[in-house]
């Protein structure tokens, strides 16, 4: 049996920092402190120069990622079971309105904060060289985002959501080259039941394979995407300099 | 031309040659993946029936019958001068028109559309007839409709299709 200081000391390796070098050094080596920039200047810590809206946006983020995974313990994505599901998370399961409103509402705020950190960014001319290549990072995130409202809309598999995504998905016939309706579809062979839109719905129609195919996305596939550019997101950040440059 | 330049010259290429052949190996890979992957995606069966159906042989029908397909939201007439398939859609607003056999008329039971027997409009919103489908023979005999073939309608009376002359 090793004795327990024995084993604290392997887990927690150096110990509590004693010095401003050591408190550097904690930051520098740990995979959870090191995205985030060593030092601050007080005078980018203004809460006027960002209004903090890119970290909003995240612990939103955080918020859904959360309150997400403990949803998709009770939730089916089948058409037998989805719209039953919500109805027992809103009614029987404890706490389950709760956190499919805080799922929702977070979803929202991180649309709303999104586009209001995207305002603040241009207005201060942030997306400007050296870091224009965070820009288009961050335009890929919105666009992930966008893609979490529209799969997370299907899945309650009610009227609106039924019906919203109907009307969304059809509008992907009128894209060029790949929906039916659009400039050159039909001249390429694509047919209402085999173009873009049955693409993502898998079927000709919206049905249970959209459901599943909107879920898989929705759970697994756009947060996965979401982690690597908010990981390259966070990273460009701080070493694009400015609001963590040197002091 | 002094030794050391074939040596130097010579290795540079192959190492170009080399560099470009994993790139477009690695390339070429990435696409095969890619498309497999897209391959994969593409649905393969569609749940929508097929626009163009067999609806019995010919003989199936009686002179002066109207026969609905449930399903298929079509209409099948026949009467002496040969068979007529009509879309049971409504043209005004896509309900679903049935056969009156008292009046010898299809009417909508949404807003009051009429179609008389041959399915021209004739009382109510609808703006036009209702769509006459295709009708051919198939190599067994059977009558077959396509729905993606909906053909016009002449100033006189009504073309009826005829298995015999077909």
């Amino acid at each position: 049996m090793q004795s327990p200081p024995e084993f604290k000391r392997r887990v927690f390796r150096t110990g509590l920092p004693r010095t401003p070098e050591e408190e550097l050094q904690v930051v520098r080596r740990s995979v959870f402190f090191h995205l985030h920039p060593m030092r601050l200047s007080a005078d980018r810590m203004r809460i006027r120069f960002t209004w903090c809206l890119g970290g909003l946006t995240f612990l939103l983020f955080l918020a859904t990622v959360f309150t997400g995974a403990l949803l998709m313990i009770y939730y089916r994505p089948t058409l037998e079971n989805a719209y039953g599901d919500i109805l027992d998370l809103r009614y029987t399961v404890f706490l389950g309105g709760f956190l499919r409103n805080v799922h929702r509402w977070a979803g929202h705020g991180i649309v709303i904060t999104l586009v209001l950190h995207m305002l603040r960014v241009f207005y201060t001319g942030s997306y400007k060289p050296p870091r224009e290549f965070n820009w288009i990072v961050g335009v890929c995130l919105f666009l992930i985002v966008l893609g979490f409202a529209f799969t997370g809309y299907l899945l309650p598999w009610d009227q609106i959501s039924y019906w919203g995504t109907r009307v969304g998905t059809n509008l992907l016939h009128s894209v060029p080259f790949l929906g039916s309706d659009g400039p050159f579809g039909r001249e390429l062979g694509l047919t209402p039941g085999r173009d873009l839109t049955s693409l993502i719905l898998g079927d000709s129609d919206l049905g249970p394979r959209a459901l599943i195919r909107f879920y898989t996305l929705h759970v697994f596939i756009l947060p996965l995407l979401s982690l690597i550019f908010l990981m390259v997101h966070f990273w460009r950040v701080r070493k694009d300099g400015k609001l963590a440059s040197r002091l | 031309m002094p030794p050391n330049t074939v040596l130097t010259s010579e290795p540079k290429d192959r190492r170009k040659f080399l560099l470009q052949l994993s790139w477009g190996g690695l390339a070429f890979s990435a696409a095969v993946f890619m498309t497999t992957i897209l391959r994969f995606v593409w649905p393969s069966v569609s749940s929508r029936p097929p626009r163009s159906f067999q609806v019995g042989f010919p003989d199936d029908y009686r002179v002066g019958q109207v026969a609905y397909h449930p399903g298929r939201e079509v209409f099948i007439l026949r009467d002496e001068r040969g068979f007529l398939s009509l879309s049971a859609r409504c043209t005004h607003l896509g309900c679903l028109v049935v056969w009156n056999r008292d009046h010898k008329m299809f009417l909508c039971p949404c807003h009051g559309g009429k179609f008389d027997a041959a399915g021209r409009n004739v009382e109510g919103p609808p703006p036009r007839p209702l769509d006459l489908f295709d009708l051919r023979i198939d190599k067994n005999g059977f009558l077959v409709v396509d729905q993606d073939i909906i053909i016009k309608r002449p100033k006189g009376p009504v073309p009826r299709f005829q298995p015999e002359k077909a």
